[in-house]
């Protein structure tokens, strides 16, 4: 009888700190609304770095932006039908040659934005993939230490004349200075000015962190607040362009046990096979404007190898979400499947946070396919 | 019999197993995939994996589609889940027979490769592996390229 009370103590006591989730007090979860499958012809590939929406300001469609690297064209599908509602065609040379295509951010059908981060080049084009305006990035001898390449994964954002990317700088992550490099850029449209500023938090300076660590993300929420999520930071960095003024806020995950160390004299060999596995890093920040939130992916550190022995990778470490009310208060965490979904293809619509189950390692990958699972907000 | 003993037993059955346990290395994937090529002579095998480091993926596909025509002794793994992808990627280098596409990923299972694209050369059981990255892709494909010529040649 004392045995089954003690027993009975202890599995209360186990519920209830599971339950409180430390000092977390969560009053939201996300649960799973909605399956996108937009389907894919031969020479489109189920992956891209680039996938927003877009409404159509002529038909009010809803669309998803989809950049295909391959042909390459700009594909926009319709969110409501799943189906393909207009392709605009990208040339890569000549008099309409973009270069190689790597973000996109459509403001209407006769300006639409082309970054090709590889040729540092920045196009307009229509919806029939005529060049109207070309900014070149770097000319001749332009190149120096402080260049940054346009980061793929982050939306290019449109304030007023100016367009605004997320760089990451282009010299070695392994060298400390690394984070010494500027991680924004801005381009005037009218003037065709280029500029380089903002750096990486304080707590990355002097030490590197591995490959991975560099990545970041950057949202907006059209107030002039430039929300950036970095690998390593447990809060958020919030600089209204506007205004000029730094805050951040504390955003962290429930499922982060230690802190990340530095990669001081690690063995680059084992970066990516040892030390990013292990590493617990943030990665994607996006505004839900529909539902007055973000969320912010969590990329949780996992073992060398799986309960086989067979290597794990980069792709099997598990994801998070979590949600942030428009006042920067975490109010919930979920755990997303393992090796489904893929952490850089993600957009919001209306169908709510909708991310690519095209995880390399999902067993339901779909070639011909492009799957997304949508996740909406709900009390819990 | 008492039971240290038999504890010294077991634990030295499980080293000497441990010790004759045959590392997976990049030659039996070719052979599980009964690619022939000779064994005493020098061969490399570039193991590019598709979802990896974009800019060094795009100089090994590059390197690839120069170099297969040209080089009897390259091989090339492409690591994707995705037939389609490694297509769209590599364009008709795919059809080469001395053109793997790795898509159970098992030479990302087996510790043969990460994240970034590498090189291994072979000799007899000679395998010398070359990590690639940002920071050495050219200058070690620039190598390569070189040994394989001096390899054609003799």
């Amino acid at each position: 009888m004392r045995c089954n009370y003690l027993l009975l103590l202890i599995v209360l006591g186990y519920a209830c700190q599971s339950n409180s989730n430390g000092n977390f007090k969560f009053t939201k979860e996300l649960l799973e609304s909605k399956t996108l499958k937009f389907p894919l012809d031969k020479s489109t590939s189920n992956t891209s770095f680039n996938v927003e929406a877009f409404r159509d300001p002529t038909t009010n469609k809803r669309l998803l932006v989809y950049l295909n690297l391959h042909k390459p064209s700009i594909i926009y599908f319709d969110l409501e039908k799943t189906e393909v509602f207009k392709e605009v065609p990208l040339e890569q040379d000549g008099p309409n040659g973009v270069g190689k295509p790597s973000r996109i951010l459509t403001l209407s059908w006769d300006s639409i934005i082309v970054v090709s981060s590889y040729n540092y080049r920045v196009s307009i084009v229509n919806e029939k993939g005529t060049l109207l305006k070309d900014y070149r990035l770097l000319l001749g001898e332009d190149y120096n230490e402080n260049t940054g390449l346009i980061d793929f994964t982050s939306p290019v954002i449109k304030m007023d004349n100016k367009l605004f990317f997320a760089i990451s700088p282009d010299r070695n992550a392994y060298s400390p200075t690394f984070y010494e490099g500027y991680i924004n850029s801005s381009l005037n449209l009218t003037t065709g000015d280029y500029r380089y500023f903002n750096n990486y938090p304080p707590e990355f300076m002097g030490k590197t962190w591995g490959v991975r660590g560099p990545s970041y993300s950057l949202t907006s929420n059209g107030n002039g607040d430039f929300i950036y999520s970095f690998s390593i930071s447990d809060s958020l960095v919030v600089i209204n362009v506007k205004e000029g003024t730094y805050h951040r806020y504390w955003a962290g995950s429930i499922f982060k046990r230690t802190e990340v160390n530095s990669f001081e004299n690690g063995d680059r060999s084992r970066d990516l096979s040892d030390y990013a596995l292990g590493s617990f890093y943030y990665y994607g920040i996006i505004i839900d404007p529909y539902q007055h939130l973000y969320y912010r992916f969590a990329w949780h550190s996992i073992d060398k190898m799986d309960y086989k022995g067979d290597a794990n990778n980069i792709f099997n470490k598990p994801l998070s979400i979590i949600i942030l009310d428009e006042n920067w208060n975490v109010i919930g965490e979920k755990k997303l499947q393992d090796n489904t979904f893929l952490l850089y293809m993600f957009f919001v619509s209306e169908e709510g946070l909708c991310i690519a189950n095209t995880n390399p390692k999902n067993p339901n990958l779909e070639d011909d396919n492009l799957v997304f699972t949508c996740f909406k907000v709900a009390d819990l | 019999m008492n039971s240290p003993k038999l504890l010294i037993i077991f634990i030295s059955q499980i080293l000497l197993g441990c010790r004759q346990s045959h590392e997976y290395t990049v030659r039996d994937f070719l052979e599980s995939k009964s690619i022939h090529y000779e064994k005493n002579v020098n061969n490399a095998v570039i193991v590019i994996p598709l979802d990896g480091c974009s800019g060094c993926i795009d100089k090994s596909i590059e390197f690839v589609n120069e170099n297969m025509p040209k080089f009897k002794n390259l091989y090339c793994i492409v690591v994707t889940p995705s037939e389609k992808l490694a297509r769209l990627r590599l364009g008709s280098s795919v059809n080469y027979p001395r053109l793997l596409i790795d898509i159970e990923m098992t030479t990302r299972m087996k510790y043969l490769v990460e994240s970034m694209p590498l090189i291994y050369t072979m000799n007899n059981e000679l395998i010398t592996k070359y990590p690639l990255d940002a920071t050495n892709i050219e200058e070690e494909l620039l190598r390569l390229k070189g040994k394989l010529t001096l390899w054609q040649n003799r």
